[in-house]
């Protein structure tokens, strides 16, 4: 008779569902090597994304310094010098772009819509809190900083007033 | 002062001196994700191009003007190489960094993947 229990937990864990596979936009993406990957639009960017300038430093110096700075993030996926925008697939997804003037401004916006589920797209697989979101951003604008301005003279240091 | 005092001040003392005696760890051996090549930025990026075929690796990304091409291998390693030239020394510096999809990759990618820069770079 003390077997029938074991036996019933055999039969039970046999009928067990499977845990349920949840695909996302960013899975599907992986799946076809970022073909059809659209890169979004600049304004897009710069609206839903934050802005930092960093004065006294070129557009190249920035760009490259972004590159330097995401590589080590995750997988850049698209990236064009000519319009300043780059992909990086990390967690989450980030999209930079680098705007240029005579102040260079670099906008970061987190692309958690890469996390909508493909069965249910009004459905998210993953979500990220708006404080954890500021944190996110305000860490990379902090290594991108260092990154630009590391090896550089103190430029805000003055022998005399600025505008002298 | 009572005894039990003095001992506890003693301990408090001497975890403070051990505290400052304390050191980073450091590894026997450190990622070099980096490395100098006394070439042309122009014929390092046809090499790093080389190299990506033979290894059967898809490209994902590239800009030369950026200096950046990313790659994917058939073991699902997504490899970011970032290329800086230095024309005042003839010499490019390559950078390598690879990922898989959970996260970042560090089991000798880096090694290997400048070994055959190397070889092709001389072969040329």
């Amino acid at each position: 008779m003390l077997v029938l229990p074991f036996f019933a937990l055999f039969v039970f864990s046999g009928c067990a569902s499977k845990p349920e596979v949840i695909k996302t936009r960013l899975d599907q993406f992986f799946e076809r090597d970022f073909k059809g990957f659209e890169v979004p639009e600049i304004n897009k960017i710069k609206l839903a994304g934050k802005g930092k300038s960093f004065p006294y430093a070129t557009f190249d110096e920035v760009w490259h310094s972004a590159i330097i700075v995401l590589m080590q993030q995750g997988i850049v996926v698209r990236l064009s010098k000519e319009s300043g925008v780059i992909i990086t697939v990390t967690t989450p997804p980030l999209a930079l772009f680098v705007e240029r003037g005579g102040v260079v401004t670099v906008y970061l916006h987190i692309m958690d819509d890469l996390y909508k589920r493909v069965d249910t797209p009004e459905k998210v697989a993953r979500r990220f809190p708006i404080q954890r979101k500021e944190e996110i951003l305000d860490g990379f604008f902090g290594m991108l900083g260092t990154q630009i301005y590391s090896g550089k003279k103190w430029k805000y240091l003055y022998k005399g007033p600025p505008n002298d | 002062m009572s005894p039990a005092k003095k001992i506890s001040y003693f301990f408090i003392l001497f975890i403070f001196i051990f505290i400052g005696c304390a050191h980073l760890p450091t590894s026997e051996h450190p990622m070099e994700i980096n490395k100098v090549f006394h070439a042309s930025f122009d014929k390092t990026w046809d090499s790093v191009l080389e190299v990506v075929k033979t290894s059967k690796g898809i490209i994902i990304t590239k800009d030369k003007s950026s200096g950046l091409i990313v790659y994917k291998l058939k073991s699902q390693i997504y490899t970011n190489v970032y290329l800086k030239d230095s024309p005042s020394t003839n010499t490019t510096v390559v950078y390598v960094v690879p990922w898989v999809k959970s996260g970042h990759f560090s089991e000798e990618i880096e090694e290997h993947f400048f070994k055959m820069l190397e070889k092709n770079l001389t072969k040329k």
